[in-house]
């Protein structure tokens, strides 16, 4: 493969695109050539701060829109005595938008209570694009203990350092590509000044489509208890999500259980 | 208590399926019209033939592109008339360099630098200057989101020709930029490397 053909696919590997064959012809080529590495993370920046646009324009934007256009609507049903939306008060509505708005943009980085907006989160990954909050991180890591969970997954060797999670600086979220074919997304924030940790897994076997909402009723939920945190791990569709807090089991289960 | 009607079912239904793509469309039309008020009116008049489109058929399988074709559409109509056809230009035209120019021998690690540089505005300024065809399609997957299969629905093109759109897009971009900088003296100007 040349720099150019690679290039080529290069945007499509950032926009998780390319088919399984496209993805590990590019990583080999990856592999030895710093300059299209290089070109990879140039444009995996361009794209971060492009997303940052469209958070900006939501964030500075006056709120619904859709409200707007829907009570333009509203006069002839005004006159039969009734609500397109049924008989809710717009403040309901206004307030639903401006929750969407916040789950939207902050979900995934921010750090949720696990009984307010936790709850009412959606991982969305493109999502996350938008907040501008995955970088391209070298130096993430993970813990064995995720290297070794993971591994029974996909049933081959992964190689993934270890971690320090104490004293670990946890801000924002990071973009992690293993030297496999493997991704791993990691989302962090802070909860009560101690760090949680909700790692995304994917790959080429383990794909998650751009916009997809991650959820899922974690029946397979398993919880590993270290000496200075709690992890719990479950699938959700193709991917593996894994929860990471330096709470106690029962802290990180009701957290846990927050997570739809 | 008054019974609901069709009607308002039909409203109820298109509030529905178009609440979760709000704030997406709201974005790209921010970013077509380069104005807060016109993208305003931008999305209205979407919504507007968003819901005329509903009332015929409910058959919607793809919401977000479906919008999106239909934002396209009435941007290209109601703003954009004067330019309907798309401006044809080659990549190299595009790029300004021939891309082992513009990228070769940058081996070090300058992106976050080179990037922190610019305000959102100036990228703005940079995505709004593509011509319309990269322009969209950077818009519709960097801004908004969409996936390679959604734009080729909303803009009604291959996916071949949306992957090619999308990589030339930022290309050029990352040129202008490029070119914005040095022009300014933040850049210093690299040497050719070598490419394989």
């Amino acid at each position: 493969m040349t720099c150019l053909e690679a290039r080529g696919l290069i945007h499509g590997m950032l926009d998780l695109e390319l088919s399984s064959n496209e993805q590990s012809s590019l990583e080999t080529h990856l592999t030895g050539c710093p300059e299209c590495r290089n070109y990879a993370g140039l444009f995996g920046r361009l794209k971060e701060r492009l997303a940052a646009l469209a958070a900006h324009g939501a964030a500075t934007g006056s709120r619904g829109r859709l409200d707007v256009f829907m009570e333009s609507l509203e006069p002839v049903v005004a006159n039969r005595g009734m609500s397109a939306t049924g008989s809710k008060p717009r403040f309901v509505w206004a307030t639903a938008a401006a929750v969407l708005v916040a789950v939207g943009i902050f979900a995934g980085m921010a750090l949720l209570a696990p009984s307010s907006t936790l709850a009412e989160s959606t991982i969305e990954q493109h999502r996350l694009w938008g907040t501008g909050q995955l970088v391209l991180d070298a130096h993430a890591s993970c813990c064995r203990q995720l290297q070794e969970w993971f591994q029974t997954q996909v049933k081959h060797p992964v190689d993934v350092p270890d971690i320090t999670y104490d004293g670990l600086e946890v801000q924002g979220a990071k973009l992690y590509y293993h030297a496999t074919e493997h991704k791993m997304f990691y989302i962090a924030s802070h909860l009560h000044e101690e760090p949680v940790s909700l790692f995304i897994l994917s790959g080429r076997d383990i794909h998650m489509p751009k916009g997809s909402p991650c959820s899922c009723d974690k029946p397979d939920a398993t919880a590993t208890v270290g000496p200075d945190y709690t992890m719990i791990s479950w699938r959700s569709g193709e991917n593996i999500l894994v929860l990471v807090t330096s709470f106690d089991l029962a802290t990180t289960e009701a957290i846990c259980a927050g997570i739809r | 208590m008054p019974r609901r009607t069709d009607e308002d079912e039909l409203r109820a239904d298109f509030e529905k399926l178009v609440r979760p793509h709000e704030d997406v469309l709201f974005a790209g039309a921010l970013r077509f019209t380069s104005n807060r008020a016109d993208a305003e009116d931008l999305l209205q008049e979407t919504f507007l033939r968003g819901y005329i489109g509903f009332k015929r058929s409910q058959d919607i399988r793809k919401p977000r592109a479906w919008l999106f074709r239909i934002m396209t559409n009435a941007y290209i109509n109601r703003y954009h008339k004067d330019r309907r056809q798309p401006t044809r230009v080659s990549y190299e035209e595009g790029l300004d360099h021939k891309v082992e120019e513009v990228f070769g021998g940058v081996a070090e690690d300058p992106q976050e630098k080179f990037f922190g540089q610019f305000f959102d505005s100036e990228i703005g300024a940079a995505l709004d200057a593509l011509p319309d065809q990269f322009r969209e399609a950077v818009i519709m997957c960097d801004v908004s989101g969409l996936t390679y299969e959604e734009i080729s629905s909303a803009l009604d093109i291959p996916m071949g020709t949306v992957r090619s759109r999308i990589s030339r897009g930022r290309e050029m971009l990352y040129a202008r930029l490029r070119n914005y900088a040095q022009e300014r003296g933040l850049l210093r100007r690299r040497e050719k490397g070598s490419h394989r």
